[in-house]
């Protein structure tokens, strides 16, 4: 039974044997529900079919669509290299912009005042073991500290030093100089201080308006790692100071 | 190789897709003719890419049904027959996902005769997925044996080859099994069946 009914279904009997079947079939009630519930069996499997088969196209068509709208003359790559360029530009107009506001901006002064740092001994109040000039400068009196260097026939380079430091707190930044460079002069290891000396000393020029003096100070300081100074002067400190002496070198 | 691209008019489109198994050229058409438009009313009314995707599969899939069982009766073109299908099979989906703004629901009960006639070709979408997901569950032999003979329309001789059977008796035996597993599965489910064949009917 279950064959011949799959052989109705598939449209397969034929003649007297079809006859047969469909006389049985209108008398059994049960076999008409199960012919109907194959009947949509198949009309499901043919659904199913059509489904997966437009999947199957879907999926090729997208994979169409997606190369074409990546081809030539390359919409796609276009539009990113477009995207680049815009940022490329919106970069280029920042650095320009900022660029030009350092150049307006950037001063001796405004660099001195960013990286001096109040020098201080460690000469204690009042202690017996300091000279009159360490300890006039220890005392925050900067004034009597170069005046006791000037009324001191050979000074010492600690001498030289201390009235530099004294002469730049002071504000005198050609006094402080020209102290500066006799440390300076000093031959290698006689002198513990030199990397402060050197620091100052560029300081003292910008203190002075002479970017083009200071910058080759801070050159040094700046590709000496193992220099006292190395971490104040930065890769930036470097720009500005090349930027000062193109805007005013100084004398 | 380049692959060939068929152009059909739609007279040939509508003739092509009432053959048993359809050509693989006349759905690449379609997507190719179709796609874009469809998909972008989706795209501009909440819809994203993948909804697109999706609404335009069940909107092929409805419209080559609705063709072969000779119920589209050429009135409007085949542009904007799709056009209104993809509209009321998206207005569906956001209705299940209940974000059908008041704009597209005032829209809905001021359609014309002809859109809400479109629109009871699109009844019961649930039913046809539930369907789909029990023929999921025969298998991937019978899935193969059952649309190989009943959607591509092909003989025992010639699906024997297709799978792994020693005569085309044993494979005669498992496609009624086959067939007769998902007969008892819709049987076990009377409502869900009614609802099927109600959808397959595609009666306005």
């Amino acid at each position: 039974m279950n064959e011949r009914l799959m052989l109705y279904l598939d449209g397969e009997l034929a003649g007297k044997e079809r006859a047969t079947f469909e006389e049985l079939l209108a008398k059994d009630t049960t076999l008409q529900t199960e012919l109907e519930n194959l009947s949509i069996a198949r009309s499901a499997i043919a659904h199913y079919g059509l489904t997966s088969q437009v999947a199957s196209v879907h999926h090729m068509m997208m994979d169409e669509f997606s190369v074409s709208r990546a081809k030539p003359g390359g919409a796609k790559i276009y539009s990113m290299v477009r995207y680049f360029m815009r940022v490329a530009a919106v970069l280029l107009i920042a650095v320009i912009a900022f660029g030009g506001y350092e150049f307006i901006s950037v001063s001796p002064q405004g660099i001195y005042k960013d990286k001096y740092i109040t020098y201080s001994t460690s000469v204690e109040r009042g202690g017996s073991s300091a000279s009159p000039i360490e300890q006039a400068f220890a005392d925050n009196d900067y004034q009597k500290t170069i005046g006791l260097y000037k009324n001191t026939k050979s000074p010492v380079i600690n001498d030289h030093f201390i009235a530099a430091q004294a002469y730049l707190a002071a504000g005198n930044a050609t006094g402080a100089i020209k102290a500066f460079n006799a440390v300076l002069a000093a031959k290698p290891g006689t002198y513990t201080n030199i990397d402060d000396a050197e620091y100052y000393q560029g300081l003292s020029y910008l203190a002075n308006h002479q970017p083009a003096k200071a910058e080759p100070i801070f050159q040094r300081i700046y590709q000496n790692k193992s220099h006292l100074y190395h971490s104040k002067v930065s890769y930036w400190t470097m720009l500005r100071l090349k930027l000062l002496i193109v805007k005013d070198p100084g004398n | 190789m380049k692959k060939a691209v068929l152009n059909f008019s739609g007279e040939e489109l509508i003739e092509t897709l009432k053959n048993p198994h359809v050509r693989t050229q006349a759905i690449s058409f379609m997507y190719r003719s179709y796609f874009a438009v469809l998909s972008n009313h989706i795209r501009q009314n909440q819809g994203s890419e993948q909804d697109a995707e999706d609404i335009f599969q069940e909107v092929i899939v409805t419209f080559i049904e609705i063709v072969r069982k000779e119920k589209f009766r050429g009135e409007s073109s085949i542009k904007t027959f799709l056009f209104t299908l993809n509209k009321y099979a998206w207005l569906n989906e956001l209705k299940k996902r209940n974000r059908a703004s008041q704009r597209e629901e005032k829209y809905e009960s001021e359609r014309g005769v002809d859109e809400r006639d479109v629109s009871s070709f699109l009844i019961e979408r649930d039913a046809k997925n539930l369907v789909n997901s029990l023929i999921e569950k025969l298998g991937d032999a019978c899935k193969r044996i059952l649309t190989a003979y009943y959607y591509e329309g092909l003989s025992m001789k010639e699906i024997l080859p297709l799978v792994n059977y020693d005569n085309e008796q044993v494979l005669r035996n498992k496609k009624y099994k086959c067939l007769k597993t998902l007969e008892q599965m819709l049987a076990a489910n009377p409502g869900l069946a009614t609802r099927f064949k109600s959808a397959l009917a595609y009666e306005q």
